[in-house]
């Protein structure tokens, strides 16, 4: 059992999440998820890539968790 | 014919079967495509098997494993939604695969001809109600020395990653939470632990696995 986390700071990366987010819009909507405090979607990719270009930073995708388990033979 | 059923219910895919949401699919497999195929072949999946994958969507995963088991071997897509199966099979022609195929069908309710080598899945158990159930059902699917191969994922790492980007985080949670109300498990990657606990306890003579030696249990 393992994690595996890519990390990056190009819009590759971001875009990922941002598209998580926009799949999942009307979704928060009907939850009434709070939503205001993102401002503006149409400008929220260039926010998030001048806020992590400022930070001099990277993020990452949702980390993926592997796990294998195989089926004895019968003996 | 080999059939599992489960009285599991599913929340869905709630990212839903949009274009869009096809194309971030391929954006992200574009990402993680190296460590699924890491991940398949550290498993035992090797060439000339047959491989089921549930939940199979715009086929990422299928061809994944199809380059795993190469062109002697047999990739079977299980996927419920119509749509994403003609995407995957385009896909899968435009990439000249010739030994991968899709079915329509639910997780719930499948029926195969034959026992597989390896059933792999990804992104799949954190839409299920009772990923458990699912995972006791297709023990069924897999022949005896056959592989399991799961991937799901973890948000928790991904938080604290983000915590220092005010905006960023705010993205993230809002995310989090909208999982979290329609009923998917951002969290499903660490529960993987104590489901295949479960599984293991249910199936104490004729399941191993080969992350267990790491794990404080007993298989006795």
């Amino acid at each position: 059992m393992h994690m595996d986390i890519v990390l990056g700071s190009a819009p590759a990366v971001t875009d990922v999440i941002l598209g998580v987010l926009r799949s999942l819009l009307p979704l928060a909507e009907k939850e009434r998820v709070p939503l205001a405090a993102l401002g503006d979607l149409k400008t929220l990719r260039e926010r998030i890539q001048d806020e992590i270009a400022a930070a001099n930073t990277v993020v990452s995708v949702a980390p993926l968790v592997s796990v294998s388990l195989r089926k004895a033979a019968k003996g | 014919m080999a059939t599992a059923t489960t009285s599991s219910a599913s929340c869905g895919y709630v990212l839903g079967y949009t274009s869009t949401e096809h194309e971030r699919l391929i954006r992200q497999a574009a990402l993680i495509a190296p460590i699924t195929e890491r991940f398949f072949r550290q498993a035992g999946i090797g060439p000339g098997q047959r491989v089921l994958d549930l939940g199979s969507g715009v086929g990422d995963v299928s061809m994944a494993v199809a380059r795993v088991v190469g062109p002697t071997g047999e990739v079977v897509g299980i996927e419920r939604d119509s749509a994403s199966i003609a995407v995957a099979e385009a896909r899968v022609k435009a990439a000249g695969f010739h030994n991968v195929s899709f079915e329509c069908a639910d997780l719930n309710e499948l029926g195969m001809d034959k026992p597989f080598d390896a059933v792999v899945g990804r992104f799949i158990l954190m839409f299920l109600r009772d990923p458990g159930s699912v995972l006791r059902s297709v023990v069924s699917l897999v022949r005896e020395g056959g592989v399991i191969a799961l991937q799901e994922v973890s948000w928790l790492p991904m938080l604290a990653l983000g915590a220092q980007l005010p905006l960023w985080s705010l993205v993230l949670g809002a995310i989090y939470e909208t999982l979290l109300r329609t009923g998917a498990n951002p969290e499903m990657g660490l529960d993987l632990y104590r489901v295949f606990s479960r599984l293991v306890c249910r199936h104490p003579k004729c399941i191993w696995t080969s992350f267990w030696e790491a794990l404080p249990l007993s298989l006795t």
